[in-house]
């Protein structure tokens, strides 16, 4: 880009809009998109599989195993639902993350409009 | 090195289909969602690589430096020379915080693989504590013995020439993974064919062909007859024949009151590590078994013979040879090795009565001796329960009434000496130990006592007590009826420890003595 330079002062307010024009979206808003998609895809099969783990711990009580490593291996159970649970919460952490982008624009002026706009 | 050790059971009590249909479901259902979870856990992994390719794509964004922080947060204005003649151009940004984006994928990953890895554990134990794959494991090591043993018949330079191929690549991992030349791994790399070498140097050695192999067992036992024929004579030449045996008195009790099997193997250890140590000053020495009493309210008497293993001793009755005639097909045999005839004189000595409740506890040879006593001594001795160690007893004629609870090392080799797998049923429960390393945070198993700095030879009874513990942590019921029959079998109070010294000679020394 020839020329450019970076200004850090905001668009003043009064600038013409029928100066601007257009453009087509920026390479990072498409990457955002990608981004976004894919982790609520994966948030989408996450969630199933750990709501899974979490909702029944009952299906693995092997009620007629008794003894303490009987009663062991129902506290692990019980403590995997919890963790399961977790996952899930890192899960769905991530997915907002991946909502919470903001749209910014940015406005590029020739050299001419610039000194226009910006007496 | 960490090492553990992995448990798993077979034989013993038999569950029925009801509750192999309950325990096969939770497994089921928990490797289910080990897997869901572990393929969750890698698209998570791989979610990290796609994000930050995307993020690396920022670098053609104007408002977007190479981190995607916008260099001007909010409207930025730039002079550029544009192609297009407009006057401005407005351009619409996304900012997303790809850092912790990121940072949380691989959080999220790595908590789905701690499920993964939680669901598998669990599963893994549930499905050990019931045996739930004996079945199908016992058909697989059955194939493979039996297809091993028929090509070192047919064709043994190719079959052991396959054998030192393995043995040669595990020696290669051994120096690729820094342990420098460990024969130990050496031996590890051919674990899966050993019981099928070792039956098939059997029939080599009586002749037998490789089509009888397939179908028949026992065939190391007839080669140990075979080859004792001969090393008994060479042994009597050189140790002598004469047995003597003498009580001793050690300087502190080694051997004390065992409510359960963990109880007598760690005695067991304590008398064995005891007679072989240097310099210690245990008052016991070597070719030394240990022999306690109990007594029950009623008065009657029940008894706990505690055996350790081959010492190698120039006079000992428990040497080298000894093994081989142990290990014999043949019951006159095996009754003629020294180490038997030294625990049965022993157990004499000690006034053990023929309807006495005995139970043997024994470590390698001294497990041998245990099965063969068990065997061949069932009109003079009521033997209840044994507990073997690294003992190679799968074809040894032990009586119906004896339980047996037997403990192997996978990689061993010892235990692999008779050819075969142990029997399986009611009264007849096998522990197989095979190492894991215990440095991952979803190890499961035992831990070693002696944690070695280098991978060594398994037989050692620390790595048999640590098998047999992760079985006892599995919560099986199998092995629970084991370890209510043997604490039944040495019911009472514990009433003090005979230990017993053999010695062999050339000269009848006119101590008390059992002779041949």
């Amino acid at each position: 880009m020839v020329g450019m330079t970076t200004m850090t002062t905001a668009l003043p307010a009064t600038t013409s809009s029928n100066l601007l024009a257009a453009a087509p979206a920026c390479v990072c808003t498409g990457a955002a998109d990608e981004c976004r998609t894919l982790v609520e895809t994966l948030c989408r099969s996450a969630t199933a599989i750990l709501d899974d783990v979490a909702a029944d711990p009952s299906a693995c009580a092997a009620d007629g195993w008794e003894g303490q490593a009987a009663d062991l291996f129902r506290e692990r159970i019980a403590a995997l639902a919890v963790r399961a649970a977790d996952a899930a919460g890192l899960v769905a952490a991530a997915r907002l993350t991946a909502l919470d982008a903001t749209t910014v624009t940015t406005v590029t002026m020739t050299a001419t409009a610039l000194a226009e706009a910006v007496p | 090195m960490t090492t553990q050790v992995q448990a798993t059971i077979s034989g013993g009590r038999q569950y029925s289909t009801a509750d192999k249909a309950v325990y096969g479901t939770i497994v089921t259902l928990l490797d289910d969602q080990a897997n869901s979870c572990q393929s969750a856990a890698s698209a998570w992994g791989n979610a990290q690589l796609a994000i930050e390719y995307q993020r690396s794509r920022l670098s053609w964004c104007a408002a977007a430096n190479g981190t995607g922080t916008l260099v001007v947060a909010g409207t930025s204005c730039a002079a550029v020379a544009d192609p297009t003649g407009a006057a401005a151009v407005t351009t619409t940004h996304t900012v997303l915080d790809y850092g912790t984006l990121v940072a949380q994928c691989g959080d999220a990953a790595a908590a789905l693989m701690a499920v993964a890895d939680e669901c598998e554990a669990l599963s893994s134990r549930v499905a050990r504590a019931f045996s739930l794959y004996e079945a199908a494991e016992a058909l697989s090591r059955r194939l493979v013995d039996e297809i091993v043993q028929f090509a070192a018949v047919h064709s043994p330079l190719a079959t052991f020439g396959v054998a030192g191929l393995c043995a040669l690549g595990g020696l290669a991992y051994s120096l690729a993974t820094g342990d420098g030349v460990n024969w130990t791994h050496a031996l590890n790399a051919t674990t899966w064919m050993q019981q099928g070498l070792l039956a098939g140097i059997g029939s080599l050695a009586t002749g037998r062909s490789e089509w009888a192999g397939l179908l028949a067992t026992g065939e190391t036992n007839a080669g140990a007859t075979w080859l004792a024929a001969g090393s008994s004579r060479v042994k009597n030449l050189l140790q002598g024949d004469e047995l003597t045996v003498v009580e001793v008195e050690p300087a502190t009790p080694l051997v004390g009151s065992a409510t359960g099997v963990a109880d007598a193997l760690a005695d067991l250890r304590r008398l064995g590590t005891a007679r072989l140590a240097d310099g210690d000053d245990s008052g016991v020495d070597y070719g030394t078994i240990a022999i306690s009493r109990y007594v029950a309210a009623d008065g009657t008497a029940s008894w706990l013979v505690t055996i350790p293993g081959t010492d190698g001793q120039w006079d000992s009755p428990f040497g080298w040879e000894q093994n081989l005639e142990l290990m014999s097909d043949d019951a006159s045999v095996r009754t003629q090795a020294d180490s038997y005839r030294m625990v049965v004189e022993a157990m004499r000595m000690a006034g053990i009565g023929a309807d006495d409740s005995v139970v043997l506890v024994g470590h390698s040879q001294g497990g041998i001796v245990a099965a063969a006593i068990a065997s061949d001594c069932g009109d003079e001795f009521t033997i209840s329960h044994i507990v073997t160690a690294g003992s190679p007893i799968a074809n040894h004629p032990v009586a119906d009434s004896t339980w047996v609870t037997a403990i192997e090392m996978e990689d061993e080799l010892v235990a692999a000496l008779d050819g075969d797998d142990n029997p399986s049923g009611e009264t007849w429960l096998t522990v197989r130990g095979t190492l894991v390393d215990g440095s991952t945070a979803t190890a499961s198993g035992a831990p070693v006592m002696t944690d070695p700095d280098d991978y060594e030879i398994t037989h050692w009874l620390e790595y048999h007590i640590a098998a047999y513990a992760d079985a006892t942590s599995l919560g099986s019921p199998a092995l629970a009826v084991h370890e209510q029959h043997f604490a039944e079998s040495i019911a009472g109070d514990y009433d003090g420890t005979t230990y017993y010294q053999g010695r062999m000679s050339h000269v009848e020394s006119g101590t008390t003595t059992e002779e041949e």
